[in-house]
């Protein structure tokens, strides 16, 4: 007996692929891939293909539209629009202007970029996720990245850097965990200390101890791991990535699974949702949200570390040197939906973004420097709620006060 | 009439620090600018903890009710 075509659609895996979600997401990719096929390695020469896959992924926002999602629809429609256009960009280019702003190494410094992200994200989904709004995350970074190196040059390792930085980074969440949560104090005036008191202790001990000179050649940096033999692209992606880099990576699985799959988890999220039920089935809110607020710190400094130890900072420290990374980090965690998946993403974007901006010089100076400021645009599209709605947790920056 | 006056002492820390200190004789110039951060980050954390500025407010007078009333309880002693 043979079915209508209409019939043979009524299958649970054809109805959950024409799910507005799904198309939704996939127009969003069609858009991205879009912009992608006229660059390497892909590289197609002509515009029809970027054109092409553009319209189709235009249609998916359509049909999201008229589903009823809305938002995620006209993501899609502009995601196509905009990978047309880039697409038709990207053929105008010359070939070699191309490889030399879309290697493999735009993927291995987008890595570089996010990694201080990551670890800042991360540290501000523990601290947010208990209930403690941390916006001294950015003031922890930039003591990370000082007393990291002057913990490198000084015990002649950079473990003693990282321990020194994270140990000093800790100890900044310890005061300011005292003020938000035992002091009570708004949590946002408290962070904004933070930041300026980190401005003022990392630029005096470096005028006292360094005479603001750069910090003496030869100090210790972050290793790197060098993972030979995976071909071409890959050796250049990710062939040759920092130690912190590779511990960012696997610092979003351990967060993931801390938060989300275990007892001490299910903790830190009922003190950031509910303290009073938490307090009231015997969990010490205090204790918890001051373990998560110095664990922060402690991750957030070693993000820090990464800034001046690692590649880019190659053992040398510049004053206030994080130049509003641990914001960055925050809206991360807001654009991924204080979710350790999301963040990660969130901040791969902003280091994408900044790494293109770096790359964009080959093309026009100025062009470069304006797309410099797109990842303050997207902080700002993320913090104004464009991209979904975002929920925070919802004793999320409330002072607890035990009965 | 806060905002101005916090505003002005703001405002006065940053001149004196670094057109008042200018000759070096107090303190080194350099210096001089971070300190103003940490003295501003201090009086920000700590304007911000209103908890501890009125636990500080009220020490004197908790003090003279306890002294009053350790006073009071050794009156009332039996002999």
């Amino acid at each position: 007996m043979s079915t209508s075509w209409t019939a043979r659609l009524d299958n649970p895996l054809s109805a959950r692929l024409r799910d507005a979600s799904i198309t939704g997401y996939l127009g969003i990719f069609l858009g991205a891939l879009a912009a992608f096929l006229a660059i390497p390695p892909i590289e197609a020469r002509t515009i029809t293909w970027p054109i092409l896959v553009g319209i189709v992924a235009m249609l998916l926002g359509v049909w999201t539209i008229a589903r009823g999602r809305r938002r995620l629809g006209w993501g899609a429609f502009a995601a196509g629009l905009l990978g047309i256009g880039l697409g038709i960009l990207a053929t105008h280019s010359s070939t070699n202007n191309l490889n030399q702003a879309f290697d493999a190494t735009l993927v291995a410094q987008t890595f570089g970029l996010a990694t201080p992200l990551i670890f800042g994200a991360m540290a501000g989904i523990f601290s947010e996720r208990s209930g403690v709004v941390n916006i001294g995350l950015e003031g922890m970074m930039l003591m990370g990245a000082f007393w990291g190196v002057y913990g490198a040059d000084k015990g002649g390792t950079w473990v003693v850097g990282v321990l020194l930085g994270a140990a000093v980074g800790g100890l900044l969440a310890l005061v300011y965990a005292f003020f938000a949560i035992h002091l009570r104090s708004d949590q946002i005036v408290g962070g904004t200390a933070v930041n300026l008191l980190s401005v003022g202790i990392t630029g005096y001990f470096f005028v006292q101890l360094y005479h603001n000179a750069p910090v003496p050649n030869g100090v210790s940096v972050l290793p790197t791991v060098n993972l030979p033999g995976m071909g071409h692209f890959l050796d250049g992606a990710i062939g040759g990535l920092s130690i912190l880099t590779w511990a960012g990576f696997a610092l979003v699985i351990i967060t993931y699974l801390v938060i989300f799959k275990t007892p001490i988890g299910l903790r830190i999220r009922a003190c950031g949702e509910h303290p009073r039920a938490a307090d009231t089935v015997g969990i010490n809110v205090y204790a918890v949200r001051y373990c998560c607020v110095v664990l922060s710190g402690i991750l957030v400094a070693i993000g820090g570390v990464y800034l001046s130890e690692g590649p880019s900072g190659n053992g040398g420290f510049i004053f206030n040197m994080t130049n509003g990374a641990g914001f960055i980090a925050l809206a991360a965690v807001i654009f991924g939906n204080w979710r350790p998946a999301g963040a990660f993403a969130a901040a791969l974007l902003f280091g994408f973004s900044s790494a293109l901006a770096l790359r964009l010089q080959i093309y026009s100076t100025q062009a470069g420097t304006l797309f410099r400021m797109l990842p303050y645009v997207l902080t700002l599209v993320a913090v104004a709620g464009v991209i979904g709605r975002t929920v925070p947790p919802a004793a999320d920056g409330k002072p607890y006060v035990r009965q | 009439m806060g905002t101005l006056l916090s505003a002005l002492l703001f405002g006065g820390l940053l001149f004196g620090t670094t057109h008042g200190l200018n000759s070096g004789a107090v303190i080194q110039p350099e210096l001089a600018s971070n300190l103003t951060y940490i003295i501003e980050g201090l009086v920000v954390l700590f304007v911000g903890a209103d908890v501890l500025v009125l636990w500080v407010w009220n020490t004197p007078r908790r003090l003279l009710g306890k002294r009053g009333k350790s006073a009071t309880s050794t009156a009332e002693l039996p002999a």
